[in-house]
């Protein structure tokens, strides 16, 4: 058991704070986030919890955890909080940290997810996502994934099969080479 | 956007909402009473004992979190809330919602005050002259303060701020004479010019205007100057000044400092 | 009147339905598109946790192209490409080393002159009910549509409504004839792009909505986002398997609606790309002939 005195108590809060601009003192833990989320009977940790364990320096678990993967930005405890904190850009931030770390994601998938989709940005211009599904469900080693929507979707003329290719493509490339992840260590 | 935090008093809530559970419980046998609370600040007597018992004997559910929504489902209300101590959201199929919104002044509270000279806090509460010295009057003289225009306010708390108020106002009725501190503001209307613009910056509304001799000059009330001094250093004539301070006092005053102060050689002029 | 049109990615396949209708209203009411030219991707929700810099480049682009083609306004139907756009070209405006920056990656610097307008705001705008009534030719009578916002109002950058009783898709549906239900899952998440990678949390918060739906008797439910209009329409089937429900309950976007009560061709509407079929509520109801 490491005491909570033992490392600088505000070090996470000001850590977040720097890189969201968001201030988690600020939290009274009223729990109205948690109260609002849509996805909060999956979470592992509950989104007043990650706050909490931001206030009180304890990100090992948030960096781990599976919560920040599957909020999926609704705004929902944003918009609610009585404090006016934006939770989903905290939610964001630590999705940062967590690359970062580079230890074990809470949810690999939805990672690997946003790179495929990023990856087709920087090959095509716009996602494909025929493409995108295929190669996030081979990835996931399951190729026959959500295959009993195939027919349907593409009878409905869904499925795209082609994909486009903007012609400034080199631009695009360019612009993936020059952005860079605005996190600093 | 809608205010979303407003000031919690402690007292008023807790002892309002046990007492609902316990009456409906009373009344109703077979009803369950939820309560979402984040702080329970019981602060009155046996206002604690109060919640207890509600939870105790009668069955209250007090479920510490904050509701985020509340939707009809059929004939039913669902309150989507969480419990923070047991750490997750939880949904309540209910038949009654009872809101416990928070209390606040009436819309017409900072009109009156502005009418009386109170001032008020950003709620738009009246602020009394000293918190704790003074709980009952206000910074003007003769008027006193009492019940949840200060604050929300619970009955025994009424009863004694209304209690006090009513001695303080009988206070000054009877009495044949009032004493008042003699550094009060005074008006020579010989040289008052009328143009009234101490009636404006007198923070106390002591200052009226009144026709002296056919013209109009303004007049101070004593009782209710408190010797602020601000419309003897807005009067353009010199005319306002307040007793023991006037100008020519305070210029005395000056002119003597300087002479000391030559007489010792301390005195640096330039030329 | 013409206008910028940024489609975005999922409004050339799967959501191609939206872009059809958009394109074959706004023509009915003799309002023409423009289309930034050689737009790229907006980068949605991966780019901004992945790489800050990359996730204001993409939009940015799309600015810089939009007014080289001498735009003014530009329609982003897709909430996200929407709060993106709109939220790239206020920070820009109140950051100038920003601007730069986002100017020497692109290779171009953006003016700061284009409008971001959202479809319903531009309908109810720029268009106006009256016009929009106008060009009317079915009313949707007797059609109780609910109609589905999803995060849309909560979005960052998209302050076009009320976030939580928003009421302007209702609006236009009782401007067009429909009746317009209020219900409880007006703002409810669908779950998003969840139903790719934790498809059994989409399927329970489609499930909520389309019993609330349901339960208010709405004979479909009107969307403006490709998402959400995927959601709640291909996984009716998955989640009448799990839940043991019945669903059959149409998902059409609501250009589609204005579409229809325009009587315009159906599958100009793109209606028959729509998973569950809307023939047979909209023949009974009147709006289509058999």
């Amino acid at each position: 058991m490491s005491y909570l005195n033992s490392q600088d108590i505000h070090q996470f809060r000001n850590r977040i704070l720097s890189i969201s601009g968001e201030d988690t003192s600020k939290c009274i833990q009223c729990g109205k986030c948690t109260a609002g989320c849509p996805i909060s009977p999956e979470m592992d940790v509950q989104p007043n919890q990650v706050l909490r364990l931001i206030q009180v320096n304890d990100p090992d678990a948030l960096l781990r955890c599976s919560t920040i993967w599957i909020c999926a930005s609704c705004q929902t405890c944003s918009v609610r909080c009585p404090e006016e904190i934006d939770i989903a850009k905290i939610m964001d931030s630590i999705r940062k940290l967590a690359l970062e770390a580079k230890g074990p994601l809470g949810e690999e998938n939805v990672v690997k997810f946003d790179e495929i989709f990023l990856d087709s940005i920087r090959k095509r211009g716009r996602v494909h996502e025929l493409e995108l599904v295929m190669k996030y469900n081979l990835a996931l080693r399951r190729p026959f994934k959500d295959a009993q929507l195939g027919p349907v979707m593409f009878a409905r003329g869904k499925l795209g099969f082609l994909g486009h290719k903007i012609k400034e493509l080199g631009k695009i490339k360019e612009i993936f080479q020059n952005s860079k992840r605005l996190l600093k260590p | 956007m809608s205010q979303k935090v407003v000031p919690t008093v402690p007292g008023f809530a807790a002892c309002i909402r046990p007492n609902k559970a316990i009456l409906l419980k009373d009344h109703y046998p077979e009803t369950q009473s939820y309560i979402f609370y984040i702080d329970i600040r019981a602060a009155g007597k046996n206002y604690e004992e109060f919640v207890k018992r509600a939870q105790r004997e009668y069955g209250a559910i007090y479920i510490r979190g904050r509701v985020s929504k509340i939707y009809e489902k059929g004939n039913k209300l669902i309150v989507r809330g969480v419990d923070t101590l047991a750490g997750k959201q939880v949904e309540v199929e209910a038949d009654l919602v009872v809101l416990a919104t928070a209390v606040v002044p009436q819309p017409d509270a900072i009109e009156l005050a502005k009418i009386l000279n109170i001032p008020y806090d950003q709620y738009g509460f009246y602020s009394e002259a000293h918190p704790k010295l003074q709980p009952v009057e206000s910074v003007t003289k003769g008027i006193f303060l009492t019940g949840s225009c200060q604050f929300p306010k619970d009955i025994p708390d009424s009863v004694a701020t209304t209690g006090a108020a009513s001695v303080r106002a009988c206070e000054i009725l009877s009495k044949d004479e009032l004493i008042l501190d003699p550094k009060v503001a005074f008006v020579n209307s010989d040289i008052c010019s009328g143009c009234l613009n101490c009636v404006e910056v007198c923070p106390f509304n002591a200052i009226e205007s009144t026709r002296v001799n056919g013209k109009t000059v303004a007049q101070v009330i004593p009782t209710l100057c408190h010797g602020c001094g601000n419309c003897a250093s807005t009067c353009r004539t010199s005319a306002a000044n307040v007793q023991g301070f006037t100008d020519d006092q305070i210029y005395a005053q000056v002119a003597s400092v300087f002479e000391i102060l030559k007489k010792e050689n301390l005195l640096e002029l330039s030329e | 009147m013409q206008v910028g049109y940024y489609p975005g990615c999922s409004l050339e396949s799967s959501a191609k339905e939206f872009d059809l209708s958009i394109r074959a209203i706004l023509q009915e009411m003799k309002i023409s598109l423009k289309d930034i030219p050689d737009w790229n991707c907006c980068g949605a929700s991966p780019a901004h946790y992945l790489n800050e810099e990359l996730a204001m480049a993409l939009p940015y682009r799309n600015l810089v192209k939009a007014e080289e083609a001498g735009l003014d306004q530009v329609i982003s139907p897709c909430p996200a490409c929407y709060s993106h756009l709109k939220h790239v070209h206020e920070e820009v405006l109140k950051q100038p080393h920003l601007a730069d920056r986002l100017g020497a990656i692109v290779g171009k610097k953006y003016g700061g002159g284009i409008v971001s307008k959202h479809l319903l705001d531009f309908i109810k705008q720029d268009i106006g009910f009256d016009r929009l009534k106008s060009s009317l030719k079915t009313p949707l009578s007797r059609l109780k549509v609910v109609s589905y916002y999803g995060c849309l109002t909560r979005l960052p950058g998209v302050h076009i409504d009320d976030m939580e009783n928003p009421t302007l898709m209702d609006e236009v549906v009782n401007a067009m004839g429909g009746e317009a239900l209020e219900w409880s899952h007006k703002t409810e998440c669908c779950g998003a792009s969840l139903s790719v990678s934790r498809t059994e949390i989409a399927l329970r918060l489609v499930n909520s909505i389309l019993e609330a739906a349901q339960e208010k008797g709405a004979d479909c439910i009107a969307v403006v986002c490709p998402l959400c209009q995927s959601n709640l329409d291909t996984r009716q089937g998955d989640i009448n398997k799990k839940y043991g429900t019945s669903y059959k309950m149409p998902i059409l976007y609501l250009t589609q609606l204005i579409g229809l009560a325009q009587k315009l061709d159906y599958s100009q509407l793109g209606l028959d790309r729509l998973v569950i079929p809307p023939q047979n509520l909209l023949i009974e109801k009147g709006i289509l002939e058999k």
